[in-house]
């Protein structure tokens, strides 16, 4: 049973993931299997296919399809009609299958992702704009796009859709990735007959098996004899467990397994942690075991937010030391040490190379000479809830365990899955050839995975645990609220003089929330108090989140800077060059200078009901990278494979590995095969921090060189004369042979580390696998906004991202992830909010449509301005995008709005009631 | 249980009705309803929209959208309304009955007046999307956009068997906390007619919504004019997730009576539709909006 001493993020006391309800909506739609529920008979055909079955009163047409059909490409996301990822073809229109009755295909003609083949053109325009990352959401716009597309030809031939008509035609998909912006290109550029015949690219190494929906994530696993797991959650968000009765569900017929997964008398403290799991038959059984489980719980009134959290005789949330010691980290990096006070643990203080007094001084100066911006920010909390769920399948027989899962790290979660179940590392597989998002989420051996692991190994029998999107969104992981008082100092010099940070983070039950240490990034000058206080609420744990603090810190510090530059007259460059002394930066402000819609700004707010703004806000990240990488390469009959235990979340690490490769041996990066997603494979690094790239693409040159060199000894072994190395293999004296022909005739196997970067690290030594490079990445984000000021709708118009990425490894993908974090931080900025009811702590924003994510009209028009000149010291160039790409944006909507409408948003997100409330003040 | 009826008499009775399924199913699958069903799938005639303007209950609300026979508030109404794979398997009579968004409600894990509960968990909770005009005791607001536009028409509902009802009826005043219409179980909807659309009228539907699509609106409004040269002859003026039930609002159609369709009559009539607002506390930001809304929607109905 769970120890709740183990390490820390696996300790039991908190337990990871956890959440929800007794039950709720499924992977597989509740009610689909229930053995006693009357059929009704079925006759439709399904991609042409004549097909008759009997389906379930509540079956739905997704459930019809993917099970009864085993089509898999159609996939469940939100279960309420609102992502669109289910979505199929009935006599040729697109309709949403995850509420659509089965029963309600009687007599139809059915058209799934599937049925295209050969490539339809919009398939094509999606490979060859690169209109997709995970993939997840993938086929459902494929389906819908399609029958735009077709329509769009009947009606109009050849002409150019209008952006309103795409966006309207594909206003019911949600991409979290963020593609829209290829994908409206990819759409638009098919309608336009651009990929009715002729050769098309495909920068995307898995693109592929995403557009025609064969790519098998973990939700669509189903192995022999595979079982059905449920985690029973608690629905009070502070409580204690006083007795636990699991017999009643274990002598349920078709329940296999039922595990404890809360130590006996523990803490409850926050809805949706785990109680016990569930392994049964079926959906419907495993529901029906949930709700036979006996759990009674002595509840109390559960500390919701952070003032609740403050408040004079708060009830603490941790009460003992040990159980603080285990409260689990919000942020990635090493948490700073520091003190508990009631539900407060802090201030922690980022003053390493920081002078926190003389920030207090230059402060106290501002009282009488220079400038002083002086505000509190608040920022909401930002949930991940990916496509793709968390998701697990994990099989656990003759002493091998074999996990399926939806993760960032497989190599890791690897070595955690050993340790905690006490297992030698050839015991266990990891398994994870397409994920489905994560965006920081999935790092964890998290209660998914834990369950199917403790289910499968109590019945021998393979299990499934998959969480549906209110569990997600519950316990999926989130970006922390925050309450920032900010405070920024210029010298009556006009130079930056300090910058005092007070933050205090509502991380729920876990802890180490930051802000500073994105503060400490940015600017010349080290006058700097930083303090960030996490306030412990009854709320589920946070989870790093694409820059954790990031958005948050340049939302509220940019808003400070933007506030000093208007009321000391300097326009936002040039207040910038004064104050940022970054060098890839500076070169961005003089390219940013000439964008013809940065020049033409308005100068003033303006008066009219529609108002335009451009705001402008930068960005700093770490360059990360893991030492330890490795990458093999695999020449033979085979062809040549390229291999590391890493995993492509949709940012594109096959086509990294594939190109990195492909440029040393001089070949096509479609001849690389790539295998990544298996704990197996050559030790690589978790995906996250933004380190993959930097990490892998000079591992995989240097084993490709060495390739080169091993091929061309055996070349010469094999008696050929002359041999010189060639593009795309080798000459001799009778001719050219290719890697591949010679790879045949001298089978080769090289594995490579990362070699060390020239110039050496930040630090001389790797911190749990991570050096930091000696440089901090840069960007530079500009933002338009229109502001209509009667009914509160701010829409992004346009954006320019400046990014200092080195060499762009796969530029195509680079783009895409850029163009996906300038979405998801526009998302952050104006939509996305939970709520937690305040007096039981249970998820209000349960679903996607309570929960708002941007759609495809919400998607600015988006520049990306790549400086690869940076980076020269790292070997190989690249650095990691995904976190520097989307932390600037939320402080460049702000600032726009503010220059638009003269008024400052300092509260997230910029929700229509906040902008009507705040203009008209 | 679940029976597929051929007619519409062979309906009533037992069982939930299910018409295109996306309400029902989204709340089986949440746990919320479950029991026996009937399903409209094989009912043959209520698909159809008549020349007189009489509506089937099961037709789809994609394909109100398109029908130009239709006035154009119910047109701008309809492709106004969720997403372009919604309105294909949604009908009218759906969408009409169909049951609140509130979060409370949608969730399982909460008791409420409309669940069989006692109390409105909305009212100590989070309400920050809920009733301008507080009729309680359930704060929910009314997610019918075609229950606004149908009301603007003083449209009559047909049942089964039963005597005709007008879009008012069936709805009610709201202040039954325990449903969002009037209409029984075993009831069987049939069709709405359309009787009093005038000819050359305009129409205006709007929504203010945070993002550019697809979202469940934080105040709508219909509206419809017609005239006599140049003046005001008549005025429908409808708004919906401000209460319980769609509300019309007499007030403002009073103030375009007679008067000349500009900018300053609009913002005089749009100004009084928040008179008698009493808004749950995190919801009285809609005092904002809906006049706002108001006013777009009748400028929207003279663009047209």
């Amino acid at each position: 049973m769970w120890s709740p001493t183990r390490r820390g993020f696996l300790g039991g006391l908190v337990g990871g993931a956890a959440a929800g309800i007794a039950s709720g909506e499924p992977l597989a739609l509740a009610g689909e299997a229930a053995a006693a529920e009357p059929k009704t008979p079925l006759k439709c055909t399904v991609n042409g296919a004549l097909r008759e079955t009997e389906v379930g009163a509540d079956s739905s047409a997704l459930d019809f399809v993917r099970r009864t059909c085993g089509l898999k490409g159609a996939k469940l996301g939100c279960g309420h009609g609102v992502c669109g990822a289910c979505t199929i073809q009935v006599n040729g229109t697109p309709m949403v299958s995850c509420l659509l009755p089965a029963a309600h295909l009687h007599g139809a003609e059915v058209t799934t992702v599937e049925h295209f083949d050969p490539l339809h053109p919009i398939q094509k325009a999606f490979l060859a704009e690169d209109a997709l990352q995970c993939g997840y959401c993938t086929p459902g716009f494929v389906v819908e796009a399609i029958a735009f597309h077709d329509a769009w030809r009947r009606d109009h031939g050849t002409s150019t859709p209008p952006r309103s008509a795409v966006d309207a035609a594909l206003a019911g998909h949600v991409c979290r990735c963020g593609a829209y912006a290829s994908i409206i290109a990819a759409v638009t550029a098919a309608c336009e007959g651009k990929f009715d015949a002729g050769d098309f690219t495909m920068p995307r190494a898995d693109g592929l098996e995403k557009v025609t929906g064969k790519a098998e994530y973990t939700v669509d696993v189903q192995l022999e004899g595979q079982l059905e797991g449920r985690i029973l959650r608690s629905p009070h968000g502070a409580a204690r467990v006083l007795e636990l009765d699991l017999e009643a569900a274990r002598a349920i017929d078709g329940v296999f397994a039922v595990v404890r997964l809360i130590i006996p008398a523990g803490t409850v403290r926050y809805a949706g942690q785990a109680i016990a799991a569930v392994a049964a038959k079926d959906r419907s059984v495993a529901d029906l075991a949930m709700a036979a489980i006996s759990v009674k719980y002595e509840v109390f009134k559960p500390v919701i937010g952070i003032a609740a959290a403050r408040a004079d005789g708060a009830r603490p949330v941790y009460e003992r030391k040990r159980e603080k010691k285990q409260a689990p980290p919000a942020g990635e990096g090493p948490m700073l040490p520091t003190h508990w006070k009631g539900n407060e643990r802090g201030p922690a203080s980022s003053h390493i190379l920081a002078k926190p007094h003389a920030a207090d001084r230059a402060v106290k100066r501002a009282e009488t000479e220079g400038w002083l911006a002086d505000r509190v920010f608040k920022t909401q909390c930002q949930v991940h809830t990916p496509l793709e769920p968390r998701a697990c399948v994990a099989s656990w027989r003759d002493g091998r365990l074999e996990v399926r899962v939806s993760t960032q790290a497989v190599a890791d979660m690897a070595v955690d899955i050993c340790e905690h179940w006490e297992l030698s590392r050839d015991q266990v597989t990891v398994l994870a050839p397409y994920v489905g998002g994560a965006f920081g989420s999935k790092v964890g051996l998290d209660m998914e995975t834990r369950a199917a692991i403790e289910l499968t190994r109590a019945c021998g029998l393979p299990v499934r645990v998959v969480v549906d999107r209110h569990e997600e969104l519950m316990i999926g992981g989130h970006r922390p609220a925050q309450e920032l008082e900010m405070q920024v100092v210029i010298s009556a010099e006009r130079e930056l003089d300090g910058i005092v940070s007070i933050a205090r983070s509502d991380s729920g039950v876990s802890v180490g929330a930051s802000t500073g240490f994105n503060v400490r990034l940015v600017y010349k000058g080290k006058e700097r108090r930083l303090e960030d206080t996490d306030c412990i609420t009854n709320g589920p744990p946070a989870k790093p989140f694409r820059g954790p603090g990031g958005p948050p810190a340049m939302f509220a510090l940019e808003g400070c800077m933007d506030d000093l530059a208007v009321r000391m007259g300097e326009d936002s460059i040039q207040a910038h060059l004064r104050w940022d002394q970054h060098v890839v930066r500076r070169k961005m402000y003089a390219v940013l200078a000439e964008v013809p819609w940065w020049k033409d700004r308005p100068k003033e707010p303006g008066t009219g009901r529609y108002r335009r703004g451009v705001g402008l806000a930068i960005a700093a990240w770490p360059y990360f990278l893991s030492p330890g990488t490795h990458v093999r390469v695999d020449a033979g009959l085979d062809g040549i494979t390229a291999s590391a235990a890493i995993q492509d979340l949709g940012t594109g690490s096959r086509s990294v590995i594939a190109n990195a490769v492909a440029d040393v041996l001089g070949v096509p990066p479609e001849k690389i095969k790539v295998r990544v997603g298996d704990s197996r494979d050559a030790h690589g690094p978790m995906s996250a921090g933004s380190r993959t790239t930097a990490s892998v693409y000079p591992a995989a040159r240097r084993a490709a060189a060495e390739l080169v060199k091993e091929l061309v000894e055996s070349a010469e072994g094999l008696g050929l004369v002359g041999v010189v190395r060639a593009p795309g293999g080798i000459k001799h004296r009778d001719g050219f042979m290719s890697w591949e022909d010679l790879a045949k005739l001298a089978p080769t196997t090289v594995i490579k580390r990362r070699p060390r970067d020239p110039g050496g690290y930040f630090l001389p030594l790797a911190v749990g696998g991570i050096a930091v490079g000696k440089n901090l990445a840069g960007a530079v984000t500009a933002m338009e906004v229109e502001v209509d000021t009667r009914l509160g709708q701010v829409r992004a118009t346009r954006a320019w991202l400046g990014i200092g990425s080195g060499k762009l490894a796969a530029p195509a993908l680079a783009r895409s992830q850029a163009e996906g974090g300038v979405l998801q931080g526009v998302s952050y900025a104006l939509y996305e909010e939970r709520f937690l009811d305040p007096g039981t702590g249970r998820l209000l924003t349960h679903d996607l449509e309570h929960y708002r994510i941007a759609g495809i009209g919400d998607c600015p028009e988006i520049e990306v301005h790549f400086d690869t000149s940076g980076f020269t010291e790292a070997n190989g160039g690249p650095v990691g995008l995904a976190e520097l790409c989307t932390v600037g944006v939320a402080g460049a909507v702000g600032n726009a709005v503010f220059r638009a409408t003269g008024w400052r948003p300092q509260e997230l997100p910029i929700r229509p009631e906040r902008v009507l409330a705040g203009v008209r003040a | 249980m679940i029976r597929f009826p051929l007619t519409a008499a062979e309906a009533k009775g037992e069982g939930e009705l299910r018409a295109g399924g996306t309400d029902l199913q989204d709340l089986r699958h949440r746990g919320i309803r479950s029991g026996p069903i009937t399903d409209l799938r094989d009912v043959q005639g209520l698909d159809a929209i008549t020349d007189d303007l009489r509506i089937g209950s099961l037709v789809k609300i994609a394909d109100l959208g398109r029908d130009l026979r239709l006035p154009p508030l119910i047109r701008k109404a309809a492709n106004g309304l969720a997403t372009p794979q919604i309105r294909a398997v949604a009908t009218l009579g759906g969408n009409l009955l169909q049951r609140t968004r509130c979060w409370y409600f949608r969730s399982r894990e909460f008791d409420c007046f409309k669940k069989g509960g006692t109390s409105c968990p909305a009212r100590e909770g989070i309400a920050n999307r809920h009733a301008l005009f507080d009729r309680g005791p359930c704060i929910s607001v009314h997610a019918s956009t075609l229950g606004l536009a149908f009301l603007a028409y003083d449209a009559v509902a047909h049942f089964e068997g039963g005597p005709d009802r007008s879009i008012a009826e069936v709805y009610g005043d709201g202040s039954d906390p325990t449903r969002d219409h009037a209409v029984q179980a075993g009831e069987v909807l049939v069709g709405v007619s359309i009787r009093d659309a005038i000819p050359g009228e305009k129409g205006g539907y709007l929504r203010a919504i945070a993002r550019a699509e697809a979202e469940w609106p934080i105040v709508e409004a219909g509206v419809r004019l017609w005239f006599e040269g140049e003046r005001i002859a008549g005025a429908r003026v409808v708004a919906g997730a401000v209460a319980g039930v769609p509300l019309r609002l007499p007030a403002v159609e009073q103030r375009l009576l007679g008067e000349l369709a500009n900018e300053a009559t609009f913002a005089r009539a749009a100004a009084v539709s928040i008179e008698g607002a009493n808004p749950v506390p995190d919801s009285a930001f809609k005092v904002d909006f809906l006049p706002a809304v108001i006013l777009s929607a009748l400028e929207r109905a003279m663009e047209a």
